[in-house]
């Protein structure tokens, strides 16, 4: 295997799999790192400027801190300053191990076993220095200190407690005395408590940019000023992550409150660190509709928009056949993420034991919803017929993604027609196959059989993830890719101690 | 629309000499099954059994099939009376008794309609050992060409091995329809499996009648008006309608 080959094939699985679980990804971060050091150090840094998975952002970081591996811990240190509180948890008690108890839940008669949940290891003392400097960068600052302990207080009491770091005289109090000084946001926190207005808490929320979470457990009432003012101090992605339970408390009918809201959903969509998905996600969790679900959308569109441009002929064949009850909402997603991306057209099939072209006349959500609102789960699969169908019409591709489980079992196969595209169309085109439902892994068994790699999407209704198939469409070549992760500066560490 | 809440359940069961030593235990499982789908007091359940042996000369019996009922009981008198006998070689016809089932029962119209496949041996010419028939079923049929037609009849297969040397064979029969397979020792595993499938398929009849209701009166509402009318999201109107049509519910 040559040195390009295993660097597709590292990258290749860290896109195509899924997050959820920090134990499970821990093995295969080792794997990736064992089998490539330099690469897996500037993927990393990569990651941590173009990935969206906080999971791997994490693993990265554990993997690179506990590393043998000559400069992989500086920079594996540099990575984890620029984490917020909570993920900086995350890291120190993977490494450190935790047992998790999770209470009987109602109805339930005992609690379920306590769980084991990491590495059980000594934290390497650079890393209790690094987490020591961070925490020192925050106390040198008031107002930094005051408002990372306002969004997560028990993140940072951990943090000192747990690496046995000696706090300031001003995290001492505010975090262990439970006396926050009179200047401190903690202490106007209490004294927003004891208002009696909503006037005046709304004020005193903008004034010390109390935190939606925090301030919801202590207003008095949620009436459109307090509301507003709760806006004001949210960022873009807080409000939407938050959509759902301002709409319970019916914050949502106020005209002003709308207003704020729109205002911040346009502020939304140029903000880089909001999460494409995240919005999709909101608008079903909050059962969101009509205009405010529009514009939700239309953030996610200019979140991915912003993530590059697909210059690639593609092609994406979507199963519909009886086995494929996920295949289609997938579909309509990887559909409407890549088909705003495209600069040329993207030719669509869904297929079941013929396929079908489908036309989509607007590249959103709204337009992949309606185009396939007709389309339904039946059928035997024959994972070759959309491929004929692009050689028939003489559609020229350089990728192809199939949304399936793989199941073929009515010809024409994948196999026999995939053959006859590349010689008829002189191309083989990339094949990136999305995973749906109980499947198997015959279709990248016939591209290892025909002499190339399939990149392999396991999707395991995590939609969050979909974006990791940006990167692998919107370049050139994956060569282009792994030029563009080599060429990544490798962050350093902040030297002094602040 | 009055199908809406309809589950046809099918157990296609291997009734061989081999599973003498089985038996009792599918037959508890099966009976386990029942019992806790008929739980569900707003599902409409009937339940069918084809019982499978093998080709000739192998034995005389190649599949028999009980029809539907919605007696329930009748139903488990049924699996409860079935007795192992004959067979012959290692394989047997297992093609014959899951196609049975698909052609044979009569499957409502529009019911989700799913098949319990419980076995010891692997199908005929799929590689297992002492195989009459090496070079593939008397019958024609393939692994291929019966995932093939239980897709057609929308019919999602499950697979209870009670042995290892099905592993393969049901894991394919049962994946290829979208359907899972469970060794003997994950019967409860199966049976929340079931459940949960339940849950997807009938968890929201209210909304789901709704949407059928509207989409009957006016076939031209698109997702938007539906989901403004239902006061839902458009991702769930969008789903519902997969859902329902791949039932076809939403037939013209």
């Amino acid at each position: 295997m040559t040195e390009r080959d295993l660097r597709l094939g590292v990258l290749n699985t860290l896109l195509t799999t899924p997050h959820r679980d920090l134990t499970h990804l821990h093995p295969l971060h080792q794997e990736l790192c064992q089998a490539d050091p330099l690469f897996y150090v500037h993927l990393a840094a990569w990651y941590a400027r173009r990935g969206e998975v906080r999971d791997h952002k994490e693993m990265f970081i554990i993997t690179l801190c506990l590393s043998a591996c000559e400069g992989h811990r500086e920079v594996g240190l540099a990575l984890l300053r620029a984490l917020p509180p909570y993920q900086v948890v995350r890291v120190v008690d993977f490494i450190k191990g935790r047992i998790i108890k999770v209470p009987a839940r109602k109805g339930e008669q005992s609690a379920s076993e306590p769980r084991r949940e990491g590495l059980f290891r000594n934290l390497p003392r650079s890393l209790r220095t690094e987490v020591e400097r961070y925490l020192r960068e925050r106390e040198a600052e008031p107002r930094k200190l005051d408002g990372a302990i306002l969004h997560a207080r028990k993140a940072i009491k951990r943090l000192y407690a747990l690496l046995h770091i000696r706090p300031s005289a001003r995290a001492q109090a505010i975090l262990f005395d439970e006396e926050p000084p009179a200047d401190s946001s903690l202490h106007a926190l209490r004294l927003m408590a004891r208002c009696t207005t909503p006037e005046e808490q709304a004020k005193a929320i903008v004034a010390h940019r109390i935190p939606y979470r925090v301030a919801a457990t202590i207003v008095k009432a949620m009436t459109p000023e307090v509301v507003r003012a709760l806006i004001e101090v949210m960022s873009p992605q807080e409000l939407i992550n938050n959509l759902g339970s301002l709409k319970e408390r019916g914050a949502l009918d106020d005209p002003a409150v709308q207003q704020a809201v729109q205002g911040k959903l346009e502020a939304a969509k140029k903000d880089e660190r909001v999460a494409a998905f995240k919005t999709r996600v909101a608008v079903e969790a909050a059962g969101l509709s009509g205009q405010l679900a529009e514009q939700l959308e239309e953030v996610t569109e200019a979140r991915i928009k912003a993530r590059g441009q697909i210059t690639r002929p593609t092609a994406l064949l979507i199963d519909k056949s009886g086995s494929m009850y996920e295949a289609i909402d997938v579909g309509r997603q990887i559909g409407a993420m890549i088909s705003s991306l495209c600069r040329e057209t993207l030719w669509t099939y869904v297929f079941d034991e013929k396929a079908t072209p489908v036309q989509v006349p607007e590249p959103s959500l709204a337009g992949w919803e309606n185009a396939l609102s007709e389309v339904y789960p039946g059928g035997a699969t024959s994972c070759g017929c959309g491929l004929e169908m692009l050689a028939r019409a003489g559609q020229r591709v350089e990728q192809i993604i199939l949304v399936t489980d793989e199941n073929e079992n009515v010809a024409p196969f994948f196999q026999e027609a995939f053959t006859a595209y590349e010689e008829k169309m002189r191309t083989r085109p990339d094949v990136i196959v999305v995973k749906v439902g109980q499947c198997s892994d015959k279709l990248e068994k016939t591209c290892q059989a025909l002499g190339f790699q399939a990149s392999a999407f396991d999707f395991k209704g995590d939609y969050y993830a979909l974006t990791n198939l940006i990167p692998l469409l919107t370049q050139p070549s994956l060569q282009d890719l792994l030029i563009e992760i080599m060429e990544q500066p490798l962050p350093a560490r902040k030297a002094v101690l602040v | 629309m009055n199908e809406i809440n309809t589950l046809d359940m099918a157990f296609v069961v291997d009734t061989t000499g081999s599973m003498g030593s089985f038996i009792q235990a599918a037959q508890r499982q099966m009976i386990a099954m029942i019992e806790a789908l008929a739980q569900s007091n707003s599902v409409e359940l009937q339940l069918g059994v084809v019982e499978y042996r093998d080709h000739p000369p192998q034995d005389r019996l190649v599949s028999r099939v009980y029809p539907f009922t919605t007696d329930l009981r009748a139903a488990q008198t049924t699996i409860a009376r079935l007795k192992p006998d004959g067979g012959g070689d290692g394989p047997e016809s297992v093609f014959d008794g899951l196609v049975a089932a698909c052609r044979e029962l009569t499957w409502r119209p529009h019911a989700r309609r799913l098949t319990i496949l419980v076995g010891d041996a692997p199908p005929h010419g799929v590689g297992g050992g002492g195989d009459a028939f090496p070079k593939g079923c008397p019958c024609g049929e393939t692994i291929e060409s019966v995932t093939a037609t239980a897709e057609r009849a929308r019919i999602t297969i499950y697979a209870l091995g009670l042995t290892g040397a099905v592993r393969d064979s049901f894991g394919r029969l049962s994946r290829g329809t979208g359907g899972e397979y469970f060794d003997v020792g994950q019967g409860n595993a199966a049976i929340e499996r079931l459940q949960t499938l339940l849950k997807t398929e009938f968890g929201q009849l209210t909304f789901d009648r709704h949407l059928l209701e509207l989409r009957s009166t006016d076939r031209s509402l698109g997702i938007d008006a539906l989901a403004e009318r239902l006061t839902s999201s458009r991702p769930a109107v969008a789903s519902a309608l997969s859902r329902l049509g791949a039932r076809g519910l939403l037939s013209r």
